[in-house]
């Protein structure tokens, strides 16, 4: 019993040969990864380096399309408010002088009325700007996500400089808001789908 | 029947939306309206008192439009208020989570005017008792 054992420990030549070949391919494996990973630096280095200014696009994007939006919105009120007016005075010429004009006033009073529904279409339609803005905030937390784990491999593959990185709760965050970023295609639910599952309610 | 000679709070991060949203319900005959930022400082308003209709976006920095309602609810003075969800989420599971969580009804953005009046005139019908 005690000769098979110390027959399994020994090792032979043929042992001390196979173990140098895989110590050889492992050595030829790890300078390959060590390369490769060497290759990787810069362009790593180079993309963690523009995703803030990317960010900072985004951020700029959303901004910009809040403040033309603004302008837009005043400009649709100023507008309505003529428009209103306009209403109002056409109304109180139909009273006072109507007579034998009255049909064509009254039909100019249609024409401008027929316009206050455009210009609520045109306000409301200008909602598209916050579901752009949410959008883009989306994608500004899920770049901090890629950025953050870009820094993670640089600071892994021993490239020396670290720098400010998002936060794990921002990661976290980034893989909720990719979550909602897919939901947000169209396969979300119309008003109508939500009718149906509220009447189940 | 909307009653529009209540006050109404507007909630939502987003400053473009709550012109749009408080000019949708001028249109409608509304003309007390005041707006918040996000769900705390709606909450910071509604401890003011004298609101009769919230009316709250879901994705909101601070505290979500789902935390409001869930804190509208819990409180004794506030529970009954009728609360109006304008949102983009509007995945089933968002849907559920608002019901059970109280909502008084639920729209979807992009909306239209008629689909804002349209749910109002609901909400207003449930909180009316039905006329013999």
């Amino acid at each position: 019993m005690a000769r098979d054992i110390e027959t399994d420990e020994a090792d032979t030549p043929e042992d001390d040969c196979s173990i140098n070949n895989e110590l050889s391919e492992l050595r030829k494996y790890v300078e390959m990864i060590t390369s490769t990973m060497r290759d990787m630096e810069e362009p790593v280095t180079r993309t963690s380096d523009q995703l803030p200014h990317a960010t900072a696009h985004l951020n700029d994007l959303a901004k910009m399309t809040e403040e033309s939006t603004h302008r837009v919105l005043a400009l649709t009120e100023a507008i309505e408010a003529n428009r209103g007016a306009i209403q109002a005075a056409l109304e109180h010429l139909e009273e006072k002088f109507g007579g034998e004009h009255a049909t064509d006033v009254d039909s100019l009073v249609e024409l401008v009325k027929a316009d206050e529904r455009r210009l609520m279409d045109l306000h409301v339609a200008l909602s598209f700007q916050d579901l752009v803005a949410q959008r883009v905030g989306k994608l500004v937390t899920i770049l901090n996500e890629v950025q953050h784990k870009l820094l993670k491999l640089v600071v892994l593959f021993g490239i020396k400089q670290k720098k400010d990185g998002a936060s794990t709760k921002d990661g976290r965050c980034g893989n909720e808001m990719l979550r909602q970023l897919k939901s947000s295609h169209p396969t979300t639910l119309r008003q109508n789908l939500v009718d149906d599952i509220l009447l189940e309610f | 029947m909307i009653d529009t000679s209540i006050k109404v709070l507007v909630v939502d991060d987003m400053s473009t939306m709550r012109r749009i949203v408080k000019n949708v319900l001028k249109q409608i005959g509304f003309s007390d309206m005041i707006e918040a930022e996000n769900g705390q400082d709606a909450l910071n308003k509604l401890k003011v008192g004298d609101i009769g209709l919230i009316v709250s976006a879901w994705n909101m920095p601070v505290m979500q439009g789902i935390e409001l309602l869930r804190a509208v609810r819990a409180d004794a003075e506030l529970k009954d208020l009728p609360f109006l969800m304008v949102t983009a989420e509007a995945q089933k599971e968002n849907i559920i989570e608002a019901v059970q969580a109280g909502v008084s009804n639920y729209v979807v953005k992009p909306f239209t005017p008629e689909a804002l009046q349209g749910k109002l005139e609901k909400i207003f019908a449930k909180a009316q008792p039905a006329k013999v």
